[in-house]
């Protein structure tokens, strides 16, 4: 059974549409990309699963289960986790009080310890500074660090949108490496990423998008074809 | 060298009044990003109530100090509902909230003349008067420090060691991104309306029970309060009481040195250089 | 809007009365308008350079007998210079921000003008200001001042549909983009602002000798929010909208004179149906009656 099941779903922001009839079905343990040219609605289809856009038509499932209309906190709760573009930290928050902000809605303070203890487990290079400001933290820790704010209600899918950008071509592989990881440990992970080639050597398979439609869905060589490329992204 | 002291320790006492003012807006303006000048008209709201209970209805002095809080937070969180938030849910940025606040501390005072009418007034309060190094200190000023000294004191481990504080920094850091992680922003604005004005019931009761209100008291106390906070980073609460001291300071020495009629004048001066020099005060972070 | 119409007895005698401070403000509420409406400068300092106009010409008129034509004209002229000095931090300084620092000098020319004594009198006030031989009659004057308001009006009017006003909207809209598109946007900011400057000077003159008594406190905050009331309820950036909001303000809040209330509650009446309106607008129609723009758009 899938994880995530977006059915003709149109969204966009208040009268302005954005998505038109977009379907897409993301199965337990997989990685899946959307890629597509800028301003193809890829951060928007993240956004409607989270709750941040008007829908005007469709129906999207997690867990068998109808979330369409459920708000943000209610989605965190139910186990999904969004990493929004830019690298969106609290840079006046240290990196602990950062992840206790992604704990949110946990109540139990041993079971926000313990998540705060994995979230450190992965990303060793934030324990070492977990009482910086995250304002002061390099991109790269950054980026991690709005990762694992996202981790702290151990999601089991994981949106992020574009984890790459403003990274150093190092940093992006390592970002993708840790979703790998992640992955492995059964986190089912969808992500937005604008550098298809990087993208597609880490994901099982992905959509592409286009002007607010899904233009094609297959796996990671399907979407690697060069004039599938330059077909989506000059059109 | 004792009519110094006397200066000296006069200062401290309009510091601490200007520290408690500065405290609600820097609070305020740290969480919601709303440069809230109407806080002054709050004050003078308040301070009316607590004069008009105890002098005129003749309240005991604790009723009247707590319908004053009760009066300043009530205020805060009205003003906040029925005009900020709507502003912000039409994307204001800030020259709407500038307006709108300027609008309501206009209201504030018309409003007191209104309902308590257009005199001074004054509570005829007295205490016993202490002679510390030389200076002549009452008790009412004795406590007004230890006030405003725990109030800072509780409001930095409110913002650093509370939930609250925490969601409050990150509210302020980045609204959108807060809410996605399931914290009720409106409701953090709420709470931070409702405390930073209550904070302006405590600096209405001391300055009731300290000077003489005036009808336009509002205005004065609003820049008064803007310009500690300007003076020091508007999203600093360490600037809020370095802005104070420096402005009392100042005021303090033209009225040593150019006389009493000069207070105002130097302090609108030194608020003005400071827009102009040091936008972003002493120790503050970008303003906008 | 504070000055009563001491000793007028008939209707007409007020309405001409009226029809003077309506022009002034109309004045005001113009120079006001291409500032904030057109270049997008919100000055809250406007009503202190009003101030400045009217204690310059009184000064010059009253202390050193100088013809009135010239008072107007040196009002005019030195408010220019110092709305000039007051466009400076504009190069860099913006929005909400250059509000602030334009609400800090109104603060300072409030405190140098109250303690300033020796040439301002302090809060006393300068009384007995004269009006000129040939407009010493209310109609008269009033017959002065609408001539300057509707020459002032035509003129705005064609300016703002010019090439010139369509760069100053051009900078209001997108700083950035005009800079790109090649406009010169500090010298249009500046320009607008020695424009409104002059403007607004005047109309201070004419207010001082029109009412013949000012003091700091006719030129403080209760001035600030009747020219952003008049301006906001026309609509920003339409000196048509200007007009008419100034018009519609003072139709509104003027008849609380005949209304039997006691006199000391009328001022705190107005200024909190004024108030009550502005927010109002900022809340539910940004653009006034016949606004192109929005202050925050």
């Amino acid at each position: 059974m899938s994880l995530l099941t977006i059915k003709n779903l149109s969204a966009g922001y208040g009268d302005s549409t954005v998505l038109q009839d977009v379907g897409l079905e993301i199965l337990p343990g997989e990685m899946v990309v959307l890629i597509g040219p800028n301003g193809a609605g890829k951060s928007t289809v993240l956004k409607s699963v989270f709750g941040l856009t008007t829908k005007t038509a469709g129906e999207i499932h997690f867990r068998g289960s109808d979330i369409t209309k459920l708000p943000t906190h209610a989605l965190i709760e139910e186990g999904i986790g969004y990493v929004p573009q830019g690298r969106l930290v609290f840079p006046s928050l240290t990196v602990e009080e950062n992840l206790d902000m992604g704990g949110y809605s946990i109540d139990h303070k041993q079971t926000l310890r313990q998540n705060k203890e994995r979230v450190y487990e992965i990303f060793p290079a934030l324990k070492e500074k977990y009482r910086s400001r995250a304002g002061s933290l390099s991109g790269g820790q950054q980026q991690q660090l709005a990762i694992g704010r996202a981790l702290m209600m151990t999601p089991e899918l994981l949106m992020l949108d574009e984890p790459s950008l403003g990274l150093s071509p190092k940093l992006m592989h390592e970002v993708f490496q840790t979703l790998e990881r992640l992955r492995q440990s059964g986190t089912t992970i969808l992500v937005v990423e604008q550098n298809v080639r990087l993208a597609l050597q880490y994901v099982d398979r992905g959509y592409l998008l286009a002007a607010g439609q899904i233009r094609f869905a297959g796996s990671a060589a399907e979407l690697g074809s060069e004039n599938l490329m330059r077909d989506a992204f000059l059109t | 060298m004792d009519v110094f002291v006397e200066l000296v320790f006069h200062g401290l006492i309009a510091a601490c009044i200007y520290a408690l003012l500065a405290s609600g807006l820097v609070f305020i303006y740290s969480t919601t990003r709303v440069f809230h000048l109407a806080h002054g008209g709050v004050i003078a709201l308040s301070a009316y109530a607590f004069w008009f209970t105890t002098s005129v209805l003749s309240w005991n002095i604790v009723l009247s100090a707590l319908m004053a809080i009760v009066t300043s937070t009530v205020l805060g969180l009205v003003m906040n509902e029925l005009v900020y938030e709507p502003l912000r849910r039409r994307n204001s940025k800030g020259l709407g909230y500038l307006i709108a606040t300027i609008a309501l501390l206009m209201i504030s005072g018309a409003l007191i003349i209104a309902i308590f009418g257009g005199q001074n007034q004054s509570l005829g309060f007295s205490s016993q008067v202490h002679v510390i190094v030389g200076a002549h200190v009452t008790t009412l000023q004795l406590l007004l420090m230890a006030t405003t000294v725990v109030i800072f004191f509780l409001l930095h481990l409110l913002s650093t060691h509370t939930r609250f504080g925490k969601t409050m920094r990150a509210t302020a850091d980045n609204e959108v991104v807060a809410s996605v992680l399931g914290i009720d922003t409106r409701q953090i604005r709420r709470l931070t309306f409702a405390l930073g004005s209550a904070l302006a019931g405590v600096a209405a009761i001391f300055y009731a029970l300290e000077f003489n209100l005036d009808p336009n008291m509002g205005v004065m106390m609003a820049i008064k309060g803007f310009t500690a906070a300007v003076i020091g980073g508007p999203g600093s609460m360490t600037g809020a009481i370095v802005g104070s001291l420096l402005l009392s300071g100042v005021e303090q020495a033209s009225v040593w040195y150019l006389g009493s009629s000069w207070r105002n004048a130097m302090a609108f001066t030194l608020l003005f250089i400071f827009l102009l020099m040091k936008p972003h005060g002493l120790f503050g972070r970008r303003f906008s | 809007m504070a000055f009563l119409a001491d000793g007028l007895v008939s209707m007409d005698a007020y309405l001409i009365h009226l029809g003077s401070l309506i022009g002034i403000y109309i004045l005001m509420s113009l120079s006001f308008n291409l500032v904030v409406g057109y270049t997008g400068l919100l000055n809250l300092g406007h009503v202190g350079l009003m101030g400045i106009g009217a204690y310059v010409s009184a000064i010059l008129v009253k202390n050193f007998h100088l013809p009135f034509a010239l008072g107007l004209l040196a009002a005019g002229l030195l408010t220019m210079c110092v709305a000039g000095i007051l466009a400076l931090p504009a190069k860099k300084i913006k929005g909400d921000y250059y509000a602030l620092v334009t609400l800090g000098f109104l603060f300072v020319v409030f405190a140098v003008l109250v303690n300033g004594e020796s040439v301002t009198r302090g809060t006393l006030g300068i009384p007995g200001i004269p009006r000129p031989e040939m407009f010493l009659s209310n109609s008269m004057y009033l017959l002065l001042v609408a001539c300057i308001t509707a020459t002032t009006f035509l003129f705005l009017d064609r300016l703002v549909h010019s090439p010139f006003g369509r760069a100053l909207e051009a900078v209001r809209d997108d700083e950035e983009v005009a800079q790109m598109l090649g406009k010169p946007v500090f010298k249009l900011k500046l320009i607008a602002m020695m424009i409104s400057g002059f403007i607004v000077g005047m109309a201070g003159a004419l207010l001082a000798h029109f009412v013949q008594f000012i003091a700091p406190n006719s030129f403080w905050l209760d001035l600030l929010v009747s020219a952003l009331s008049g301006m906001m309820i026309g609509g920003v950036a339409s000196m048509r909208g200007t007009v008419v909001g100034v018009v519609i303000l003072f139709a509104l809040l003027e008849p609380l004179r005949f209304l039997s209330f006691p006199s000391s509650l009328i001022g705190p009446l107005r200024l909190m149906i004024m108030m009550c309106l502005l927010l109002f607008i900022i809340l539910r129609r940004p653009r006034g009656l016949m606004g192109r723009a929005e202050l925050e758009s």
